[in-house]
């Protein structure tokens, strides 16, 4: 029988990544923990104590090394977690959202590691269903792809979180006669509708698709 | 026992949705007030904050409460209240209570049994204090102007501008409320059954545009009112050698708005073409997703695990439709079908195996499958359409639907090169099938190189470099000739590009004391094939930071970091077939931007019963947007437009002192200092809610605009609180 005097306990800090996670793994390999192996975070090398601390958390939930989520994410992903200073973005600052409201860092059978629904698109309807669809009339690019093509999900310098101002994003697919491929400069800034305030979508404003039989170009939802 | 069991619970409550991340509209208390938590005893535990906050903002009060409620008042926060024993646990938990970003949550858990949670919350969005509408709703979904307004401008007597005084003021805010209810539940050690129910509901307004031809642009308080609920439920068996799971989630979206009405300022009536004296819109339809879903894993030998999953979905929109036009001067068009019969079918499926087959390698292969079916009916309209409520075509296009498919490959292999140091090399390749696009189906391969180097008590370094090769086949030209586009253009979701990508994370131990880390991410994305649309995308992002505690009484956090971005784009301005072939006519446009970010956190436990925080960031981009046209062009040079500028400043301030062990006095200061530059919706251009603007003098031209007013404005915030914190 082992004696108790001399095994000694596993110092997690003193073995590979891939060795704690299988302790860890041994009672947390259900639920959300279920798609841990072979995940993208296991894959390069993360441990569970890369993240969580057993003995000294700082976070009051999750057992996070980190005060909160964002402190733990960002080691790793300053890039994403420094986006959440811009103007647009989504409520993590305010604490309203964290990381883990979107993605689940132990694994997932989305992609980027998204925890809901089985698409981009998904994971971003659920809490905007309205934009779900399916339409009678849709956009392409949009629907079954991804609201990444125009959005930057973790922030964003433009309204409504846009990966480029607008008209430009618009232009960079758009470009047929008149209107769509005219050059809007300074000279129209309090003139042109196509440029001030909301720019394309104050005319097209079923951007996300139409519901309406004259809906082909998203002039009425 | 009283230490294992403690482990479980503490296990147990980590593994319990994060929902108690405190909402920063009252400052977190550096200092938890020692609470029986960690007792088992039985005995009811707490704590809370009570408190007084004074809030002072000058300039956009909006913005700084955008997802928050910043009012001056009293306040309660952070309540805890629980009770353990060795058999549960069972805790509520309440922020900002009696305000619109309040938050209440209960668990409950029985380890190895049950554990139940409750969550409801509250996302207020307040988007602007500067609205403000000519508009009355007259019920909800229905917006009128003074006919007497309509009547005068018909006869174009006056101009909108004359009205601006009589516009009023509103809030355009949103509140979302959230309701959610998550149990799992174990049967058995081995089989647990999870039900999860989330109803979320919305309401509010929101800009939205309700335009009437290029020279009538108009834009209304779209309403909301709609409701989303999800059920989730699923069946898990799982034992140490593997598991299945079974599930189905279903999810519904209703509106209770179905169609916005809203009166055309510049048209009384009676209507006629190109002159409807109000418009309609369909609201957002009901719509639903199922999806039914399945699991398996199992472990192999070598230390590896093969995992399966598949979920067959089914998305659905039955909304009956509108008529093509309320306009009642236009003989509307018949329509095909009454209702949108839109459908979607999603079939996906994952595979995985990871393995470790050697003691120094490690396998990892996955396999995706994602096909989105959209299954809607051509919706034909042989007889027309209507543009805007105004003008009709006597014929148009049917609707063309975009379904996906897609399939990913991605192997990984992994090699120990060094002690707690791996260097993995992987392949994937990216096949899709489109249909209604410019490419018939695409095809992306992906090399990539990482090293990690993790585990080493002093440094950490972690380094990728990918590229990815995508490339287009069976190209559709009628995808582009049907709309009107280039034949040159190419969509830049799906065009043909190289990417090359470079992350980098270090970190290192310099001292026992002193911690330092840097960062580099480099982006270059290129679309060669593309004459037209997006040409190039360059994204370069750097940081450096360091962790500084001599001892345990002082920490310092700081870190820098700076962000260039680049991108060209290229179009060509034509107004007829001639021009349309005309290379002279292209144009670019060239965007540069920069971000430059600094964060600092200072703790100072030195001082006797007290502990003080200064923490502080601050954010700056500048965006600009830069003309070009080619050699020779007939077109006019562009005015260029000024840069789009961002500047958040943020720095608190927070000290608590012991007055006794449960028992200790806070204060706090937070300063909030907001700085924009916007050419389309800076203050400088939205002016008012007629547009365009009247210049001093001058009289007032024809409008073409009737806003809201929504713009971007600066703001300062000073936030003062000071606080009890009670424990029990």
């Amino acid at each position: 029988m082992n004696d108790p005097e001399k095994v000694k306990p596993t110092q997690l800090n003193k073995i590979s990544a891939k060795a704690v996670n299988a302790v860890c793994t041994t009672c947390h390999n259900k639920g959300e923990h279920a798609q841990w192996k072979g995940s993208q975070h296991e894959a390069r090398n993360v441990s569970c104590i890369s993240c969580h601390s057993i003995h000294k958390p700082m976070s009051t939930t999750s057992q996070l090394k980190a005060m909160n989520q964002q402190g733990t994410c960002i080691t790793c992903h300053r890039d994403k977690v420094a986006k959440l200073d811009k103007s647009g973005h989504m409520p993590v600052r305010e604490g309203k959202m964290e990381c883990s409201s979107c993605h689940n860092p132990h694994g997932s059978t989305n992609v980027k590691l998204l925890k809901t629904g089985n698409t981009v698109n998904e994971s971003c309807t659920s809490c905007h269903a309205e934009k779900r669809g399916p339409w009678l009339f849709e956009h392409a690019g949009i629907n079954g792809e991804a609201c990444s093509t125009c959005h930057d999900p973790h922030g964003s310098s433009n309204d409504r979180m846009l990966v480029a101002k607008l008209p430009f994003l618009c232009q960079r697919c758009h470009n047929h006669m008149k209107h769509p491929s005219t050059i809007y400069d300074n000279k129209v800034t309090q003139s042109s509708n196509r440029l001030f305030s909301r720019s394309c979508v104050t005319c097209h404003s079923a951007i996300h698709g139409s519901n309406h039989p004259s809906g082909s170009t998203f002039l009425r939802q | 026992m009283r230490h294992t069991s403690a482990l479980t619970f503490a296990l147990l409550l980590a593994a319990a949705p994060a929902f108690a991340q405190d909402p920063p509209s009252i400052p977190a208390p550096t200092d938890p007030v020692s609470i029986g938590r960690s007792e088992f005893t039985g005995k009811w535990y707490g704590t809370v904050d009570l408190g007084a906050r004074v809030t002072s903002i000058d300039g956009d009060e909006a913005r700084a409460q955008r997802y928050r409620d910043l009012r001056s008042g009293v306040y309660a926060n952070n309540a805890v209240f629980g009770r353990r024993t060795q058999d549960f646990a069972f805790e509520g938990q309440a922020w900002n209570i009696g305000y619109r970003d309040q938050r209440y949550m209960l668990d409950f858990q029985k380890p190895g049994r049950l554990s139940a949670s409750f969550l409801y919350d509250q996302i207020p969005l307040w988007i602007s204090h500067d609205t403000r509408t000519l508009y009355s709703e007259t019920q909800p979904g229905v917006f009128r102007l003074e006919d007497s307004m309509q009547q005068a401008l018909q006869a174009k007597t006056t101009t909108l501008h004359s009205y601006e005084d009589q516009a009023v003021q509103f809030d355009l805010r949103t509140m979302r409320k959230i309701g959610e209810a998550d149990v799992n539940f174990n049967a058995t050690p081995n089989t647990a059954i999870t039900v999860y129910i989330k109803n979320t509901n919305r309401d509010g307004h929101i800009p939205y545009g309700g335009t009437f031809g290029f020279s009538n642009a108009v834009e209304i308080p779209m309403p909301l009112d709609h409701r989303t609920t999800d059920l989730k439920t699923a069946l898990e068996w799982s034992n140490d050698k593997g598991m299945l799971r079974f599930g189905w989630d279903g999810s519904t979206f209703e509106n209770n708005i179905t169609s916005i009405v809203w009166d055309n300022p510049l048209v009384y009536g009676p209507d006629a073409s190109g002159a409807p004296s109000q418009g309609r819109h369909s609201a957002w339809p009901d719509n639903t997703l199922t999806y039914l879903h399945g699991t398996g894993a199992f472990n192999i030998p070598g230390n590896g695990r093969v995992t399966a999953y598949a979920a067959f979905g089914q998305g659905r929109n039955t909304t009956d439709l509108l008529p093509h036009t309320i306009n009642t001067g236009l003989a509307s068009p018949p329509l095909s079908r009454t209702n949108a019969e839109a459908e979607s079918q999603m079939t996906i499926m994952n595979f995985t195996a990871a393995m470790r087959p050697a003691s120094k390698l490690y396998l990892n292969a996955r396999y995706r499958y994602a096909d989105v079916d959209i299954q809607t009916p051509e919706f034909r309209r042989d007889n027309g359409q209507v543009s805007y409520d105004s003008s009709l075509k006597t014929s148009a296009d049917p609707s063309e639907y975009h379904s996906v498919k897609r399939s990913t490959f991605d192997v990984d292999a992994a090699f120990s090169v060094a002690p707690y140091t791996s260097l993995k090399a992987g392949y994937s390749q990216q096949g899709t099938d489109y249909t209604h696009r410019i490419w018939e189906s695409t095809s992306e391969d992906v090399f990539r190189v990482s090293l990690d180097s993790t585990g080493a008590q002093r440094f950490m370094l972690r380094a990728l470099y990918e590229n990815r090769q995508r490339t287009g086949d069976g190209f559709n030209a009628h995808a582009l000739e049907a709309v009107g586009e280039l034949p040159t253009m190419r969509h830049f979701d799906i065009a043909d590009r190289d990417r090359d990508r470079f992350t980098f994370i270090g970190t290192a131990m310099v001292s026992s004391i002193l911690e330092v880390n840097a960062s580099a991410g480099i982006g270059r994305d290129t679309y060669s094939d593309s004459q037209h649309g997006l040409q190039m995308f360059d994204s370069d992002q750097y940081s450096v930071g360091a962790n500084l505690a001599p001892d345990d009484r002082y920490s310092l956090t700081a870190s820098y970091g700076w962000e260039n971005y680049k991108s060209t784009q290229r179009s060509r301005n034509a107004g007829d077939d001639l021009q349309f072939v005309d290379p002279k006519r292209d144009w670019t446009t060239d965007y540069t931007g920069k971000v430059n970010f600094f964060e600092a956190g200072f703790d100072i436990s030195a001082i006797e019963r007290t502990l003080i925080r200064i923490t502080g960031d601050w954010n700056k981009s500048n965006d600009t947007y830069l003309y070009g046209l080619v050699t020779g062009s007939p077109l006019a040079v562009p005015e260029q437009l000024p840069p789009v500028k961002n500047e958040l400043l943020r720095a608190e301030i927070d000290l608590s002192y012991e007055l006794a062990a449960n028992l200790r006095l806070g204060v706090a200061y937070w300063f909030d200092d907001y700085k924009v530059e916007d050419f389309a919706l800076g203050s400088e251009t939205i002016s008012g809610i007629a547009f365009p603007p009247v210049q001093e003098g001058e009289q007032a031209p024809s409008t073409n605009a009737l806003l809201l007013g929504y713009q971007y404005r600066p703001y300062t915030a000073h936030v003062g609180f000071v606080r009890l914190t009670y424990g029990w």
